[in-house]
């Protein structure tokens, strides 16, 4: 289990985390999401102890990194695709990161091989391609066999055959009941991998949920009536507690479901030519959340 | 997870193996990089190459009058190695620790080792153990052809067990040296910067102290590393190797040692303390960036297409931006007016000469200690300028930022050279400011300790601008050896290895080796760049040999301004050439 508690990191007068909350469970994979700057890899590299927090505290199994007397068997992580020195062979990499836990080096071969770097373990990394060495980071945090796993940004570089190999992996590693948090900025991949997604923008959560609620919980989901006498509905409907916007001849209803509003219909006996729910894709949330947050915004093209 | 789950069956986890794990660790991690190879190599050949050149001129005597004893040149020509192999050493130590400051690799050691003490630690013994018995097998080597040589010519055999001796101290002073690159990359943040700690360290530090402290500084020096090792490896009855760097030690072998592991053992203990609170990353946005844009704005708008002015303009931003940059310039500007003002303060005209000092003497006395005081700091300041021609020349490489530059600017002359007039243009401006400054404190100061100086005095001027020159001329070395060896850190070992190192091991063999063939290597000494020697204003000297009756080449002073001039104009011939050839 990862835990997160109340942390706060300043850099000088920049607040980078502010009060940042949230647990990673075990059996899950949880997905990390936020813009670019808003403490995602800050957040991660406090937990494993290369950043130390202004206040709060980041655990994992309820120990601090630091006091974890076997780190590579209890977190495996992948921080960033540059942990390899490129003069090294990717196999001398894995072995000597073994070797601080006493690991085999039949084990480094079969994590090479598990991430398929076999042919090319005794080449140096600086002549491997980002996927590449995204796989060797990928190969190193699996080295402890641990029962954490912290990715960030693990799907850059790879091709689609080790995007779809990754998807499967982490999955793997949730139904094995291993905790697994997975920071992202690929919105698709991780509606594909997370059932449990945390948002964060400007060094806080804003929206902790799963990924199935999380357009509910966050007034994402619509309920969309189609009918001739459209107009008759909009005060029944907003009596009894939701917020309708016209499109046409549809309404558009927030704060009721489609059997709450289905059941108002009904009673009112007015004939429908449509009742659907519209869920908001990830993309959509994620944007709508971080709409006010984002750090480094687009400028308009002049 | 229970302490069960947490060991799988393939891994041996009990907790006395963790340090020897650690260390196994590190002796991979060091050996399976290919420079450490190579130092390593070298450091088996220098021995053996020096130690060889030292003692194959000795004659052969046919004579049974006198027995003669081997041992002072068996013990010469190991010695003499103990200097260049201690400097190899350091740098497999900052191999050892630099290697984790290439890109993110810290990040992923502390995420396997978290307690930052044990890492370095960890990293202590294979650099140390590895460079201590290579020296072993290299010294021994050169021990051995000295031992066959000296053989062969008639001399008796020197004490076996004292001969052990020596060489197991010469080892153990490059393991020493191992320790403290390793300190030396732990305690700063990157490898230029090790290279540059080690450097002052071994090389500028005892210049320094003798510049501060004066006569005092003698007892002092003698306990600093370089001055330590000579101590430690100079066994009775072969004479100190004396080199200009440190006068000969007064120290005994044993204190030596001792002074050498203190030094070693101290600043490992103060790096680990450093580098066990720093942060992993350097943090963008702590601070607010300096703008340029302000300045950019008041300069003339120039035209809308590629100019040989814009992209000097572009260097110029890049290499502003740097911080480095900024931070060793800074550091010239104040080691140039500090050390002036020292200097100037250090003696009086009574001190320089015994004699009754006449006017005439005076005269000499004000000239010479105005040139000598105004060009003081240059001792340390030409090792950080010629690191700014370097870090001009290899940001790009060590980024891969020179693929965008070269796509910008594809002619490769227009590169180097803006790149090395940049360079220049910086340190002229930080050296002309900084000795101009320092020109008025100087003669206040030596006008209190008793000189004649003026400020009108065409010494002042000219020391000024000689000092500029040489400065410039040591950026442009810098950053065209920057363009042939392309890494920061490895331009300033290059420039150690060649401008400090071998030409005065080298200038110290023409005396063993004179009137023989081999004199001729020795004699390259000679034709290698001297910044400290250059600056200086000498009277015409008196008519001399440039080659003596021995076959030894002198180099005068009048001479080592032109030296420089042709090293500097080489090295970025040499570098844009490269450039033009080899693939980025």
């Amino acid at each position: 289990m990862i835990e997160f508690r109340n942390l706060t990191k300043r850099f000088g007068a920049k607040l980078a985390l502010d009060n940042l909350s949230f647990t990673a469970v075990p059996g899950h994979v949880t997905g990390f999401l936020g813009p670019n700057g808003s403490g995602k890899t800050t957040t991660m590299r406090i937990l494993l102890g290369l950043e130390f927090a202004t206040s709060g505290v980041a655990l994992i199994d309820g120990e601090p990194y630091g006091q974890i007397t076997n780190p590579l068997f209890k977190v495996g992580a992948l921080l960033d695709a540059r942990n390899a020195h490129p003069g090294r062979s990717g196999f001398d990499h894995l072995r000597a990161l073994a070797l601080t836990h006493g690991i085999s080096n039949d084990r480094v071969e079969f994590v090479l091989e598990e991430v398929g770097l076999s042919g090319v373990a005794s080449r140096r990394v600086g002549g491997y391609s980002l996927g590449m060495r995204q796989r060797l980071g990928i190969a190193a945090s699996m080295l402890g066999d641990p029962a954490v796993y912290v990715f960030d940004e693990p799907v850059n570089g790879l091709d689609p055959d080790g995007v779809i190999w990754f998807r499967e992996l982490v999955t793997s590693f949730a139904a094995e009941g291993k905790t697994v948090l997975l920071s992202s900025h690929l919105i698709s991949e991780v509606a594909l991998t997370a059932d449990h997604v945390i948002i964060v923008g400007r060094g806080t959560v804003i929206a902790d949920s799963q990924l199935s609620e999380l357009a509910r919980v966050h007034g994402a989901e619509r309920v969309i009536v189609r009918s001739e006498q459209a107009h008759e509905l909009v005060k029944p409907l907003e009596a009894a507690g939701a917020s309708i916007a016209a499109d046409g001849g549809a309404l558009i209803v927030e704060g009721l479901t489609a059997a709450e509003v289905g059941a108002q219909v009904a009673r009112l006996g007015i004939p429908l030519s449509e009742l659907r729910t519209h869920i908001e894709s990830l993309e959509d949330t994620y944007r709508q959340l971080t709409d006010s947050s984002v750090e480094y915004r687009t400028g308009s093209y002049r | 997870m229970s302490a069960i789950r947490s060991r799988p069956a393939w891994s041996t986890v009990t907790f006395p193996k963790t340090a020897w794990r650690l260390v196994r660790s590190e002796a991979v991690k060091l050996w399976s990089l290919i420079a450490t190879r190579g130092v390593l190599l070298t450091l088996f050949l220098v021995p053996i190459v020096l130690g060889a050149i030292r003692v194959l001129p000795v004659p052969v005597f046919t004579d049974e009058v006198i027995e003669r004893d081997s041992t002072p040149i068996l013990f010469e020509s190991i010695a003499l190695s103990a200097l260049p192999m201690a400097f190899i050493a350091a740098v497999v130590g900052i191999i050892a620790v630099g290697s984790e400051y290439v890109d993110d690799v810290l990040s992923g050691s502390l995420a396997a080792v978290p307690r930052r003490a044990a890492l370095i630690l960890a990293k202590v013994v294979p650099a140390a153990a590895l460079t201590f018995f290579v020296s072993v097998f290299g010294a021994s080597a050169a021990a051995w052809i000295a031992f066959v040589t000296l053989d062969s010519r008639g001399y008796l055999a020197a004490s076996l067990f004292e001969t052990a001796m020596l060489v197991a101290s010469v080892a153990a002073g490059c393991a020493l040296f191992a320790i403290l690159g390793v300190a030396a990359a732990a305690v700063s943040r990157s490898t230029v910067m090790a290279v540059l700690i080690v450097l002052s360290l071994v090389f500028l530090v005892s210049r320094l102290v003798l510049v501060i402290a004066g006569e005092a500084g003698l007892q002092l020096v003698e306990w600093l590393p370089s001055s330590a090792l000579q101590a430690m490896t100079t066994h009775g009855p072969a004479e100190a190797i004396v080199t200009d760097m440190a006068p000969a030690s007064s120290l005994s072998p044993s204190q030596g040692s001792i002074a050498l592991l203190v030094f070693a053992l101290g600043a490992l203990g103060l790096s680990i303390v450093t580098f066990s609170r720093r942060r992993v990353h350097r943090v963008i946005g702590v601070r607010r960036a300096p703008q340029f844009f302000p300045l950019e704005r008041r300069m003339r708008a120039l035209p809308l297409r590629s100019t040989f002015a814009g992209v000097i303009r572009s260097e110029a931003l890049k290499a502003r931006s740097a911080p480095s940059v900024r931070w060793l310039l800074l550091l010239s500007l104040l080691a140039n007016v500090l050390l002036a003002v020292q200097w100037a303060g250090l003696t009086t005209p009574e001190q320089q000469q015994p004699d009754p000092v006449r006017a005439w003497d005076l005269e000499y006395l004000t000239f010479d200690q105005s040139n000598r005081a105004i060009i003081a700091g240059i001792a340390l300041t030409h090792l950080l300028i010629a690191g700014v021609g370097a870090i001009i020349a290899t940001s790009d490489f060590a980024t891969g930022a020179i693929r965008p530059a070269l796509a910008a600017v594809p002619n490769r002359a227009r590169l180097v050279l803006a790149k090395v007039f940049v360079a220049a243009a910086a340190t002229f401006i930080v050296s002309a400011a900084s000795l101009i400054t320092a020109a008025p404190l100087v003669v206040v100061v030596l006008q209190h300790q008793g000189y004649n100086a003026s400020l009108t005095d065409p010494v002042i001027g000219l020391s000024i601008l000689r000092g500029s020159l040489v400065l410039v001329l040591t950026a442009a070395i810098g950053s065209g050896l920057g363009f042939i060896v392309r890494s920061a850190s490895g331009t300033l070992l290059t420039l150690a290895a060649t401008f400090i190192v071998f030409p005065y091991v080298l200038s110290w063999l023409q005396e063993p080796t004179r009137r023989t063939p081999f004199v001729w290597f020795a004699n390259i000494s000679q034709l290698f760049p001297d910044p400290i020697e250059a600056a200086g204003l000498h009277h015409p000297s008196t008519s001399y040999q440039i080659l003596d009756t021995e076959n030894r080449l002198h180099f005068g002073s009048e001479l080592d301004l032109p030296v420089l001039l042709v090293w500097a104009t080489a090295t970025v011939l040499i570098g844009w050439l490269g450039l033009r050839r080899r693939g980025v």
